[in-house]
Formats: structure tokens, C-alpha cells, sequence
């Protein structure tokens, strides 16, 4: 019963195969208008800063409906991808020495730069004899932490969206006293600015015309956090949802603002997402956490990008209580595998396919940088369900494409 | 990461912002309520994301969603030079189909889901 009404929910959004092929035609229209105005050869590049956005483009293929004016870019939506391998050395070093490991999935095998008592990530880690354990939350955590009682910390890395469950956790008391939080806390915002200006200082290139904001993160601080891009850099944002009507219906809406020249932040994903957010949300987010200056794996230090425990909070804090030395700006450091350009993919600069080691030495199987880890890494997603090729061919079979 | 699962809220401890969702498989499993605690009741679907109660969904949007659909179909029709009307029937028409397999759904009908499929 429970899994129809879920499943319906997502049909309304997925499978609507006419409302597809209009949404298609549409795009192209606009696309065309704009041909008229910027001339044949204008490529306009669209970023996603959301790497569930870029799973949902390339697994259902949308690549593959939209006009070759049109170019879908993957930005930095993947805090796997961006957490500096400092942590996950220190979370190594800590799982060794017998501290309780509690970690999501994906952070499990995310590989280090340097191996620590050759480990190179906390999967190794399990296999030396430490104990890692798999958490799908910091509640999940809590609740096993407890019945075991033994030095635990959990690796908080995470987008606003994780944020107000550790900070209910915080003010709510809900974690045992063995249960330490290392807060790695990364802001979209601040990571998407930062990224739109790296692509403008990018020479004989073609500027980003229009962002797909990541709807998730938007149901928390809202629609409203969206709107400096439109004032500073003067190009559409639209805040989505995730099934594949969602991201055409962004697409289309970017392109008619461009087309006529009515320019502004807009919530597609009306069915999540308001205008202000979350107060509450965003009210326990600043109760329990300061805003700081945060390093992001193989790009460096992003002013006010991350998230720290206040001193209030200090009891719950892994760094203290473990007494591990927080990264500092000078001691950060490249920090990612000779070849791999990550980072580049990560800002925009570069696609999966541009990297020398992709699909080569770095496979899903064994990722050699963070970005083919994750399941939202776009490395990872393009090495999992493919490029245009296929996705064209299966468009053709649905009469989608001509 | 924006990753998250739709869910039904089971049941809420308020005390601790705490609530009980059922992913589909029929398992209640604790999650925190990120959000307000006003916004979420009992047999709300709502979204959760790494064990975290992001946003309840608003199924009263889904109108709102219905209407953009038809406005922007509305518009397609008149500049490709189809007829506007006919756009906003068929977009009523692709929701209604959806809307009976949602009632029929609703009311105990297993399976009907994968008619869509």
C-alpha cells in the first residue's frame, strides 16, 4: 500500500512520456529563437550543482534531448568528492586505533591520498581489523553507539541538507556520550559562486548561461538563497526537482528566460521547495553550527564554506575529543592523485571523459580519485550508465528523437 | 547531495524530533525531523535524506505543477501554431490518467502502479 502511494508520487514526475516529448519540443524552440539572436555556433552551457541532478541527466539520458546549442554542464554536487583527504586520513588513523568508525556508504570507500598504516581508505581500514560501520544516519549511529558504548565518531560530511538532523541531534541530546561528531559540513552556495567565477575567468570559452539549483538543498535554505547569481552574474536559475520531467522542465525555463530576456531565480520543484526554505531548519543549523572557511579536495580553501560546531557544542565535538588538529589553510595541501583531475570536473572545467584515467585505471570498481566513488560523483555516474550514444539510440526507440 | 527517498511518516516522537517513516518496504525506521515539527503529521509523505526529514511534500502543489504544465503547453501550441486548446487537453488528460491509477492505488488496488510501467 505504502509502496503504491510512493510510487505514484514519483509516476506523476517520471513516467509521462507525452508531457517528455513536449517539454522536448519545447526546449528546441527556444533553443532556436536563441540561435537567431547569439548566432549559429553559441554553445549555452547550463550547470547542474547537484550530483543527483547529473545522475537523473545521465541515467535517463537526457543529454540526448536537448539541441546541440545546448550543453549540460556537471558542477560541485558531491560532497564525497570534496572532502579534503586530510579527514579521511585522520578517520583512518582513528579507526585503527580502535575508535568505532560510523560512516555513509560512499565516504566508506572513498580512497586517501596518503595511506595510513597502509590503509587507503576505511574499507581497508575494516579489512585490517578496525572497526567501520555502515551508517544511514546519525540517529542509526546513535542508537548501535549506545548499545555498544566504546569510543565512537561519526563522519558528518554532508550538503544543508544533512545539517538540521545533526543539529537536532546536537540540541535534542540525542547522541550517548561515546558518540563524537566530526563535523565536515560543506555550503552549496558559496561553492556555486566560487565556481561560476572560475568558468568566467576561463579564456575563449563559452560562460555559464543558466543554473539548475539543487532542489534538496533549496527545501532547506529555500529558493530565495539562489538569487545572487541572478544579481551578480545576471543568468536563470531553477531550482528542480529530480525525475527527468523535472530537469526538461528546467532546461525549457532557462531557455524561454534567456529568449526573452526575464531573468530571475524559479522553483520548479514547487511540491518540496519554498520561496524562504526551512526556518526552523535553518534557525537549528546556526544555533549548533558557525559558518567557516573550509578546504574542498584538489580546489583549496572556499571563504565561508563549511560548518563547525560552536564552542557550546564542544561536547559533542570529535576534533576536540579525539584532540585532532583541524586543517588550516596554510597546511592544506593538493590533495589529490597524480593524473586525476577531479577537481576540475568537480568546478566544471573538465568532463569525465577528459580525464586520462577514466575508465582506465579509475573504474567504479577502484576508484582512484573521490569523484568515481560516490554514487553522485559525476565520474562515477558517467562511468555507470554511459554518455549520449545509448541514450540517443534508446530516445530513438521511444520516438522521442528523430 | 541532494540524494533522498520519498517516505510515509509512520509515527513522530515530538519529544526528541524524532519520527517513524516507511520507505515502502514495511520496515519503520527512526529518522530525525530536520524541519519544523508543525509541518510534518502522521501519514505525510515527506522526503528523507541520510536519515533526515528534509521536506514534506505538498501534494496540494501538484495543481499548481498541473497548471504550469498547461500554460507552457498553452504557449508551445500557439508558437508552433497548433491549437492551444488541444496542448492543455492532453496535458488534463496524461494527469487524469495518473490521478484514477493514484485513487485506484489508494483505495487497496495492488499492483496498479505498474500499469504505467
Amino acid at each position: 500500500m505504502i509502496k503504491d502511494r510512493i510510487n505514484v508520487a514519483e509516476l506523476i514526475f517520471r513516467r509521462n512520456i507525452n508531457i517528455t516529448r513536449r517539454l522536448r519540443e519545447y526546449i528546441f524552440k527556444f533553443s532556436d529563437i536563441l540561435r537567431r539572436s547569439y548566432g549559429e555556433d553559441y554553445l549555452f552551457k547550463i550547470m547542474d550543482f547537484c550530483g543527483t541532478h547529473e545522475w537523473t541527466i545521465v541515467h535517463f539520458g537526457i543529454r540526448s534531448l536537448v539541441p546541440n546549442n545546448v550543453e549540460l554542464v556537471a558542477g560541485p554536487g558531491c560532497p564525497v568528492c570534496v572532502t579534503p583527504s586530510y579527514y579521511i586520513e585522520q578517520t583512518i588513523k582513528l579507526a585503527l586505533e580502535g575508535v568505532v568508525v560510523y560512516t555513509y556508504g560512499d565516504t566508506f570507500r572513498l580512497p586517501a591520498l596518503k595511506p595510513v598504516n597502509g590503509a587507503h581508505s576505511l574499507a581497508e581500514a575494516k579489512a585490517l581489523g578496525a572497526d567501520v560501520r555502515i551508517a544511514h544516519s546519525i540517529v542509526h549511529a546513535a542508537i548501535d553507539a549506545r548499545k555498544h558504548g566504546k569510543d565512537s565518531v561519526f563522519v558528518g560530511i554532508g550538503f544543508e541538507t544533512v545539517a538540521p538532523g545533526y543539529a537536532e541531534a546536537a540540541l535534542k541530546n540525542l547522541l550517548p556520550s561515546n558518540l563524537k561528531l566530526m563535523s565536515l559540513v560543506k555550503l552549496t552556495p558559496p561553492a556555486a559562486f566560487y565556481s561560476l567565477d572560475i568558468l568566467r575567468e576561463k579564456p575563449n570559452d563559452y560562460p555559464v548561461m543558466g543554473v539548475i539549483a539543487p532542489g534538496h538543498v533549496s527545501t532547506i535554505i529555500g529558493g530565495k538563497a539562489w538569487t545572487p547569481i541572478v544579481e551578480n552574474y545576471g543568468i536563470p536559475v531553477v531550482v528542480a526537482g529530480f525525475e527527468p520531467n523535472d530537469v526538461l522542465m528546467a532546461i525549457a525555463e532557462i531557455l524561454r528566460q534567456l529568449a526573452r530576456n526575464d531573468i530571475k531565480v524559479v522553483i520548479e520543484y514547487t511540491r518540496a521547495v519554498k520561496w524562504e526554505g526551512d526556518v526552523k531548519a535553518q534557525s537549528s543549523i546556526r544555533t549548533v553550527f558557525e559558518t567557516v572557511d573550509s578546504a574542498w579536495r584538489g580546489i583549496g580553501y572556499i571563504p565561508k564554506s563549511g560548518l563547525a560546531l560552536r564552542p557550546m557544542f564542544s561536547r559533542f565535538d570529535a576534533f576536540e575529543y579525539f584532540g585532532i588538529k583541524d586543517l588550516t589553510p596554510e597546511e592544506w595541501r593538493y590533495d589529490l592523485p597524480p593524473g586525476c583531475r577531479c577537481a576540475e570536473v568537480t568546478l566544471g572545467k573538465a568532463k569525465p571523459t577528459d580525464c586520462p584515467l577514466f575508465m582506465k585505471q579509475c573504474t567504479p570498481d577502484h576508484p582512484v580519485g573521490p569523484c568515481m566513488v560516490s554514487m553522485e560523483g559525476a565520474c562515477a555516474v558517467w562511468a555507470r550508465f554511459g554518455g549520449g550514444g545509448l541514450s540517443v539510440e534508446i530516445a530513438k526507440d521511444l520516438g522521442l528523437v528523430m | 547531495m541532494c540524494w533522498a527517498v520519498p517516505a510515509v511518516v509512520l509515527d513522530i516522537d515530538d519529544k526528541n524530533s524524532l519520527a517513524y517513516v516507511d520507505i515502502g518496504d514495511g520496515i519503520p525506521r527512526p529518522v530525525v525531523i530536520g524541519i519544523a515539527n508543525e509541518r510534518v503529521s502522521r501519514g505525510d509523505l515527506v522526503m528523507v535524506h541520510a536519515g533526515v526529514i528534509i521536506t514534506r511534500l505538498d501534494l496540494d502543489a501538484i495543481n499548481q505543477f498541473i497548471e504550469e504544465k498547461k500554460e507552457l503547453a498553452r504557449e508551445l501550441a500557439l508558437m508552433a501554431g497548433d491549437d492551444p486548446e488541444k496542448a492543455v487537453r492532453e496535458v488534463e488528460e496524461e494527469f487524469n490518467k495518473i490521478f484514477e491509477i493514484a485513487r485506484r492505488a489508494r483505495e487497496g488496488e495492488r499492483g496498479v502502479v505498474r500499469e504505467m510501467w
